[in-house]
């Protein structure tokens, strides 16, 4: 017994010694990781850029590795004064939640991509700094090559929050096969909302009586789409919550109607794109930034077309994605995160990034993906910035109005009681 | 057991209750499993036959690539072995604290000590939720975001049921034995390690595996500390198959993911089945 | 039942001559709490301390990265009672509890009593494997293989449903049917265990009981009513108490993954709405105060089980 015991002991102890072993090594490649070290002269400056896109993305023509992958390395080649680590925590929300972790423990990450519409929380909340204050004179000339009115959009109370990366809008797309069978022609049905009605009623006949459209992922973005479309605003210019207008309200009902005709997919976000791809419903609104992940998926022709007019109105689409900011707080390592973001803006760079479906923000004259010109029609028409949710609980202000937008549109509360309850209840949330 | 005579035709009876028992059982497993069927075998299909409009039981051109095809898109490999070595760490650290404990509890005298225990019982009233905030930010502070001592350390307190139970099948050993070893001169730590170790091992057993399973699969709280991709384990890491919007749905490889993370748990439970059992009808919940 | 003499500590060996003081005495005497105490530290550091730090947290209002925290006394709990999404919260949090107590409670008791019969048959072990499969597995693996199932167009449920000429539920995406996807799912991940503890229980009655009861010409129901139950009881209590406990807790993972909290956050309880604002939109303040609520609300529910339902557990 005392043999076995004493083995015991040993093995317990290596356990616990390999154990800590284990650890200490495991946590000094974390700590190494978490923190941008500063070299000494001569060496690169190191920093850490947060993004989203460590995954593969569908139809990239060579590499297995995402376009921002590619472009960290490629910047990583030709720099001989800084090195970018890029690292991806998962998506917006855990990017986001990541980079506040670490700045609550004092290691603060270089470079953030934070959605449009945090755009308010990055500065207060967040402090994220203004590139004038980075680029210095640099500032004006690399900023130039940004389209003009690209560059609104990233603006806040006079001053570039940061620079337009994962620039996309919404648009719709269709499976070109099934309208054909159906016998409709997709230039005709996707004028406007009526006329969109209509076709997919025919086209619901080729569908066994499926529903035919699929509104993806976070509503309240294409429900910005289509209530400025119809000329009202979710916030205004004074930064109050005024979705209760009737343009919006005749809007949302567009929607509504079309769901109480059997034709609107109200399945979870996670089922709507399967339910695309595999050929149950015959449209999706998405980001364009999907183009290529579906090119890739689709086993049926893919067509695109921008959004569908109110009659004469002008289409009015918001864009969407995302801008990099910058957070860093010394000036050693805001001098390196300029010099990755004058890389990325320019035209080596920016070709490197231009092989996801996101539009081209430069006025670089770039090829496009094949698909893309239905948000090109929609960005040459202008595109508004996406909802800039004003306060410190922005985020959670999005997410109330956004279900209120699955709500209305899947006729789980109607449109004028659910338009009253999300403005009352949003209003509470900016204050 | 016990026989007692019985007429012919109520054994004729039990007997095709039992039938119909075995049936009834059976179905009920096959229903319990058949969502496991369904992830080995779109494991094994192509992207285009994973979502079809009629439903494929078996693929029909059954491919292996989404196995190693999981690893290249994703750092599988690393993850499998952060979970390992978090689960194997984890059951380690809670062996470590919660023998000794249990050891202490059930058969030494003195001052508090049932106060002592009732403190340790008492943490299972606390849901694992309300102590999720202050954890972060603490582990925060102590810089072990992102390591894993910052997702096992925290959770090795959440050992009072293994407590409990080591100090029920504990109480079971002969006094005898405890006597003897007293008389010898032994003693409490030559106790616990001569003597109280060796005879309790289906319970350290049981107690290593129910303990590797629950860190092998925990979810929420690795979720909130480990951010790098490469640092993730198995569990929280596998969603990124299919939740990234913006580009292809890899169901076939995450299916062989989720598959790869089933196995180990799958195979160790059935091994060590009949210990847990056993264990737990000794030193059961008899108050 | 057992006899267990509790061993003194420093009790007298013959063999140990008494002395005014030792080392070997004083470590004797330390040992039980040198034994118990890395637990008792960890618990008051990760369980104990983190109660009180919820408290004070929940009485200030902070986003995690600034370094000050704003006072705001009982704001942050008047804002909860007021908020309409809390309150939403609280009623799938209450589903939750009156449908799954009872499923985890009394079903897997029923399937331990349907085993019974046929214990000593060989597929036991078998049998015994698969049902506790889906507890040996991860959350996020579960829900995935639910997914397709619960799939509108393309999924098992729906194929099922119009081949036998019925119309299309939409499972994950209707209010009214989400919630109870999301039951059934942690239903049917977490019975094995429960399970295990009834087959444990019902194993471990002594039986000389059963003989003697046998003799005296009891039948097997009759055994099962007056002896078995009874005795199992004490675990019955057990896993009452635990699955009230924890039952809020075991369906975040069945949630995160199926529904996120939809549809319309119908299926969002108050443990996944704690996480929401705690941890995507970095309101520590109100997660902290949720927190407080939440393990007063356990502490009262847990008091009423052991006022009025521990008196009629039977202990050997």
């Amino acid at each position: 017994m005392n043999e076995i015991s004493r083995r015991k002991l040993v093995g317990a102890g290596a356990a616990v010694a390999a154990g800590l072993g284990g650890i200490t090594a495991a946590s000094a490649a974390g700590a190494n990781r978490s923190q941008p070290a500063v070299r000494a002269q001569g060496e690169k400056e190191e920093i850490t850029f947060y993004h989203i896109w460590g995954t593969p993305p569908g139809g990239t023509p060579s590499d297995s590795k995402h376009p921002a992958e590619q472009l960290i390395e490629a910047f990583n080649a030709q720099s001989t004064t800084t090195q970018v680590n890029g690292q991806t925590p998962g998506n917006y929300f855990e990017t986001l939640q990541k980079a506040q972790a670490d700045m609550a423990a004092g290691n603060v990450p270089a470079l953030v991509i934070t959605p449009w519409s945090n755009i308010h929380y990055a500065v207060e909340g967040l402090g994220v700094v203004p590139l004038e204050e980075v680029g210095g004179d640099e500032f004006e000339t690399v900023f130039g090559n940004v389209k003009e009115n690209v560059r609104s959009l990233v603006q806040l109370d006079g001053q570039t929050v940061g620079m337009p990366f994962a620039f996309s809008c919404p648009i719709f797309y269709y499976n070109a096969d099934i309208l054909a069978e159906a016998g409709v022609d997709p230039d005709t049905m996707f004028a406007t909302w009526e006329s969109l009605t209509e076709g997919m009623k025919t086209v619901q006949g080729v569908l066994d009586g499926n529903p035919v459209i699929g509104i993806s992922y976070n509503k309240d973005w294409p429900a910005q789409t289509i209530i400025q479309s119809n000329g009202g605003r979710v916030i205004n210019d004074d930064g109050e919550f005024v979705v209760d207008s009737p343009e919006s309200a005749e809007a949302m009902q567009t929607i509504a109607d079309i769901d109480a005709a059997g034709l609107y997919d109200r399945g979870v976000s996670a089922e709507l794109r399967p339910s695309f791809v595999g050929g149950s419903t015959a449209i999706f609104v998405g980001s364009v930034a999907s183009l290529g992940g579906l090119i890739r998926d689709v086993p049926f022709t893919l067509g695109t077309s921008p959004f569908p007019t109110f009659g004469d109105k002008p289409r009015k689409a918001s864009s969407g994605g995302s801008f990099i900011g910058v957070y860093a707080r010394e000036d050693a390592q805001r001098a390196a995160a300029w010099e990755f973001l004058k890389f990325a803006l320019s035209e080596e760079g920016y070709k490197i990034w231009m092989q996801t479906g996101y539009l081209n923000a430069t006025t670089y004259d770039l090829p496009i993906l094949e698909g893309q010109e239905a948000a090109y029609v929609q960005l040459d028409e202008g595109l508004t910035s996406e909802t800039q949710w004003p306060g410190a609980r922005a985020a959670e202000a999005q997410v109330t109005w956004g279900t209120y937008v699955e709500r209305i549109w899947a006729n789980d509360i109607g449109v004028e009681e659910g338009l009253q309850e999300a403005v009352s209840e949003v209003e509470a949330i900016i204050g | 057991m016990v026989s007692l005579s019985r007429p012919n035709g109520a054994r004729q009876r039990e007997g095709i209750g039992r039938v119909f028992l075995h049936g009834f059982v059976l179905v009920l497993c096959v229903l319990t499993i058949f969502p496991f069927f369904w992830m080995l075998s779109t494991s094994f299909k192509v992207p285009n036959e994973v979502f079809t409009k009629e439903i494929m039981w078996l693929p029909k051109t059954p491919t292996l690539s989404n196995y190693p095809d999981a690893f290249d898109y994703f750092p599988v490999a690393r993850w499998f072995w952060n979970s390992f070595g978090i689960a194997v760490l984890t059951t380690a650290g809670k062996l470590a604290i919660s023998v000794p404990a249990a050891f202490a509890f059930a058969r030494l005298s003195f001052k508090y000590d049932k106060v002592l225990f009732a403190t340790v019982l008492a943490t299972m009233i606390v849901p694992g939720v309300v102590t999720v905030v202050p954890n972060y930010v603490m582990v925060s502070r102590l810089g072990w975001m992102g390591t894993w001592q910052g997702v096992i350390i925290p959770s090795l307190p959440h050992t009072a049921f293994y407590v409990f139970l080591l100090r029920q099948y504990i109480r079971t050993l002969p006094q005898e034995l405890i006597d003897a070893a007293r008389v010898d001169g032994a003693s409490t730590l030559k106790m616990l390690t001569q003597i109280i170790l060796p005879n309790i091992r289906p319970g350290i057993a049981v107690v290593t595996i129910l303990s590797f399973l629950s860190a092998w699969n925990q979810y929420l709280w690795p979720l909130l500390i480990l951010s790098d991709f490469e640092s993730k384990t198995l569990a929280i890491g596998m969603q990124f198959f299919t939740s990234n919007t913006e580009s292809a749905q890899l169901w076939g490889p995450m299916m062989a993911t989720a598959t790869i993370a089933a196995l180990p748990p799958l195979i160790l439970y059935a091994l060590a089945q009949k210990q847990i059992i056993n264990t737990f009808v000794t030193s059961g919940i008899k108050g | 039942m057992d006899t267990v003499r509790k061993q003194t500590v420093g009790g007298m060996s013959a063999t140990q001559p008494r002395r005014g003081f030792s080392w070997y005495r004083l470590r004797e005497q330390s040992m039980p709490y040198l034994l118990v105490a890395p637990l008792l530290i960890l618990i008051g550091v990760f369980i104990y301390y983190p109660l009180f730090y919820s408290s004070y947290l929940s009485f200030f209002d902070w986003n995690f990265v600034r370094p000050d925290k704003d006072f705001v006394g009982w704001d942050n709990y008047t804002r909860l009672l007021d908020e309409p999404r809390f309150r939403r919260s609280l009623n799938a949090t209450w589903i939750y509890i009156v449908a799954l107590v009872p499923i985890q409670v009394f079903l897997p008791l029923g399937l331990a009593l349907l085993l019974w019969p046929i214990r000593k048959s060989r597929m036991q072990g078998a049998y015994r494997v698969m049902l506790f499969s889906p507890t040996v597995i991860a959350f996020s693996v579960a829900a995935v293989m639910w997914l397709w199932i619960f799939n509108p167009l393309q999924g098992l449920l729906n194929h099922i449903l119009i081949d036998f000429g019925y119309s299309r539920v939409n499972w994950l995406s209707d209010r009214d049917t989400a919630i109870w996807c999301v039951i059934i799912v942690a239903t049917w991940k977490t019975i094995g265990f429960n399970l295990l503890l009834y087959l444990a229980a019902l194993e471990a009655v002594p039986g000389d009981y059963i003989e003697a009861a046998s003799l005296d010409g009891a039948n097997h129901w009759q055994i099962m009513k007056s002896i078995r139950f009874p005795l199992i009881t004490p675990t019955f209590f057990f896993v009452l108490v635990t699955t009230v406990i924890s039952v809020n807790d075991d369906v975040f993972g069945a949630i995160n993954v199926l529904t996120d909290g939809g549809p319309f956050e119908s299926t969002t309880n108050i443990v996944y709405y704690l996480y929401q604002q705690g941890f995507r939109y970095f309101q520590i303040g109100a997660a902290s105060a949720v927190s407080v609520i939440v393990f007063f609300a356990t502490v009262l529910l847990t008091w009423v089980q052991f006022r009025f339902v521990e008196k009629h557990v039977h202990y050997g």
